[in-house]
């Protein structure tokens, strides 16, 4: 199979996995900040391709730069769907930089520096490492209780993963929803 | 066969945070060894140990915080795809030439065009010295800077369009404006002047002169504002301005900043530069590279780094010109990638590793007589962010012209017009250079600003082959090998002093070829004698021939 039908089989199955909505607790009094903790992963061929002996085939075609975008958007039910927007979405960068090391034990070869979105920099130790550092997202959210008003509610997180065209992936997007979450504002 | 040797030999336990893990060399005998760069006490610093010679610690970077915000501009250049020295393995620094694995094609070319010298700083390893077993006059023929400069010229993917003449000091070479002359007849746009500034001093002529061949601007030696700190021309400086002024050639103040010695006058010496603002475009503090053996003690008196220098212009300078408004050098990347992606052909990259150079923008404020840097009307981080976005989206298959409105449209927003000096237009002038390709409003941008560029380069104990390999400031040789400064200079025995034996005659037979002595030419100190009995008209003092005196703030 060719590199690119290859890539694009890779594209075809990646996926949002795990998604998973929390909050702290299940009520709260209207004026109080509602914390919730949001995790997801984005599996499938994007995240298998993404590993050294790509990255040195990448490398090669001076493919060497990656910008992942990250949406994150809350919306509560009214009626039977979830379509009333809570808060503001919120947008998180993470970038990858394929970069020649001279790591004497990874002698002349591609390796990979990754910023988070709070742009700090590492380097990870293996390639499962630098898969999880990129494609694996748990944060935490603050909402405020006036954002949903008294009473109670169910909520999800939307999230929406995007990138651009590359070496170990075509241009693509992937998006999910989390499970509802009850939450009451007293 | 395995082309390098590495030493495996168990490390003693770190002490600090490991940051990464690289290649460096003793600073003995030369052997490549494995070496970790680590942080602690909020600095960061090169750990290596050699079997035969011992550990060595040395300050890499002067701070982790900045470390790390540099770091995250790291992106691998283009490298140079027409290699002079075709190898498979990488084995830095053995192979220079530019060998196949080198990462950045040539930002500015050296050439040396003498290695002679009318001063005799103690400091300098550069120039020949008479008597010295080994001594040999290295002095290109024009034939041979011609060729330099065609192999400059054939670098692939970009052919290097920025020269600088080097020496010893060019001007003593009578031949200088012809070879500026043969430089420009080959294609290269910027040539500037490696010089202390001396016979420029001695004789305006010769600036127009050079001028008239083609030369664009000085590189100006100048390592302070007082006589202590700057022997080598505190006297002449403000005169070789003068001459460049006469002969509208721009000027960059190069000061070698050294620890205890004259770090405390970077602020003085900007200050001198906003004084002549007129003239001087730019400084390039360079924090010095410590050569020859060195006791760890002595290294630790005179160790510098880019952060410590910035540290201490944002002091001097009573925070005028902050820390937050520097940038590593490969911060222009996505400036790059953005015009790449809508010119749709390779152009000419910084891509020096993250640790080697910083630079920002600072403009004049005539009013309050202050230096705003760019970073106080300019979201120069939203900026680029933007443009690496922008790139993408083009590069991803996006339509180039729908991006490049975007892009015109958006720009505004990065600039806070209230603050953006007067008679300025930063968006245009951004628009006009990344899109239209057209420099002709960048003029109004060097008249009021300067730019204050810092550039670190290594020496044998904290050299790391990761920085190394990315290197852009390459010497030309008449062998027709480009090779990296930091190998160049840090191990002189396999080139610089190699290529200057092959190339050069002894002394003894340069003075027979030209009739005179080597040290005929060595300045006696003119100027500064004459301004020690008449302060009125000379150097450093209150000036009646309308020359800034030399002073701090
Ligand atoms: S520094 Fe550059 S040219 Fe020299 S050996 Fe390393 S990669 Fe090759
Ligand atoms: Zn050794």
């Amino acid at each position: 199979m060719s590199h690119e039908s290859l890539a694009s089989k890779q594209a075809a199955s990646t996926r949002i996995g795990s998604i998973s909505l929390k909050a702290n607790r299940e009520s709260f009094l209207v004026d109080e900040p509602i914390k919730l903790s949001l995790s997801f992963q984005v599996v499938g061929g994007f995240r298998d391709n993404f590993t050294q002996p790509v990255w040195e085939e990448a490398y090669k075609a001076h493919d060497v730069s990656l910008r992942l975008t990250c949406t994150v958007s809350f919306a509560r039910k009214v009626g039977r769907v979830f379509s009333k927007k809570v808060g503001k979405p919120i947008r998180l960068v993470r970038k990858a930089r394929l970069f020649w090391t001279r790591n004497p034990e990874r002698f002349n070869k591609t390796w990979v520096m990754v910023i988070d979105e709070n742009e700090v920099p590492t380097l990870p130790k293996s390639d499962a490492e630098a898969q999880s550092m990129l494609l694996d997202f748990v944060r935490t959210f603050d909402l405020l209780g006036t954002d949903l008003g008294k009473g109670e509610h169910s909520i999800v997180a939307k999230v929406r993963v995007k990138w651009g065209q590359h070496y170990y992936v075509p241009k693509g997007m992937v998006g999910a929803t989390s499970p509802p979450l009850k939450i009451i504002c007293k | 066969m395995a082309l390098i040797q590495i030493e495996h030999k168990t490390e003693p336990a770190l002490q600090g945070r490991l940051i990464r893990r690289t290649q460096s060399i003793c600073p003995d005998c030369n052997r490549i060894l494995p070496a970790n760069v680590i942080e602690h006490d909020g600095k960061v610093w090169m750990h290596k140990v050699c079997p035969q010679h011992g550990e060595v610690e040395e300050l890499y970077f002067g701070s982790y915080e900045m470390y790390q915000k540099f770091s995250t501009y790291w992106t691998d250049g283009k490298g140079a795809h027409a290699p002079n020295v075709p190898i498979d393995q990488c084995a830095c620094p053995m192979n220079c030439g530019l060998c196949s694995n080198h990462l950045s094609h040539t930002g500015l070319a050296n050439i040396i065009v003498t290695n002679r010298c009318d001063l005799t700083c103690w400091y300098c390893f550069f120039y020949v010295k008479k008597g010295l077993e080994g001594a040999y006059v290295y002095e290109p023929t024009q034939d041979h800077i011609r060729g330099m400069v065609r192999a400059l010229k054939a670098e692939r993917p970009v052919g290097g369009n920025s020269l600088q003449i080097t020496g010893g000091e060019p001007t003593l070479r009578d031949d200088l404006a012809d070879i500026i002359r043969i430089i420009r007849e080959e294609g290269v746009d910027h040539i500037q002047l490696n010089t202390n500034g001396i016979n420029l001093a001695l004789n305006p002529d010769l600036a127009i002169k050079l001028k008239e061949a083609g030369l664009s601007n000085l590189y100006l030696s100048f390592d302070g504002v007082s006589p202590r700190t700057n022997p080598k021309n505190h006297w002449e400086a403000p005169y070789t301005l003068d001459s460049c002024r006469k002969a509208h050639v721009g000027a960059v103040l190069v000061p070698t900043v050294i620890k205890s010695v004259n770090d405390h006058e970077l602020g003085g010496i900007l200050r001198f530069a906003q004084k002549n603002i007129d003239i001087v475009r730019a400084i390039s503090y360079q924090p010095v590279s410590l050569t020859g053996r060195m006791k760890k003690q002595e290294r630790e008196k005179y160790r510098i780094t880019i952060p410590d220098c910035i540290h201490r212009i944002e002091e001097q300078t009573e925070g005028e010109v902050t820390r937050d408004a520097w940038f590593p050098v490969p911060s222009c990347s996505p400036v790059t990638h953005f015009v790449e992606a809508f010119a749709r052909k390779p152009q000419y990259e910084l891509s020096i590793h993250f640790a080697c150079g910083a630079g920002t923008y600072v403009f004049l404020d005539e009013e309050s007589n202050k230096l705003i840097p760019m970073t106080s009307f300019v979201d120069l981080k939203g900026l680029l962010e933007y443009l690496d976005e922008k790139a993408d989206e083009i590069n991803s298959g996006g339509n180039r012209y729908i991006t490049a409105a975007k892009f015109m449209a958006k720009i505004g927003s990065f600039i806070d017009k209230t603050k953006q000096p007067k008679g300025m237009n930063l968006g245009k002038l951004l628009v006009n250079a990344t899109l239209k390709h057209d420099y002709s409003s960048v003029g109004q941008f060097h008249l009021k600003s300067m730019f204050l560029g810092m550039m670190h380069f290594q020496d044998k104990y904290n050299q790391d082959e990761e920085r190394l390999q990315r290197c852009d400031i390459h010497y030309l040789n008449p062998d027709m090998r480009i090779i990296p400064f930091c190998s160049f200079n840090v191990i002189p025995e396999w080139y610089r002093d190699r290529i200057q034996k092959k190339y050069g005659i002894t002394v003894e037979q340069w003075e027979k070829e030209h009739g005179e002595k080597l040290e005929a030419k060595l300045y006696k100190g003119t100027m500064r004698r004459l301004g020690a009995q008449q302060h009125d008209v000379m150097g450093c003092a209150t000036s009646a021939v309308h020359i800034e005196p030399i002073t701090g703030v």
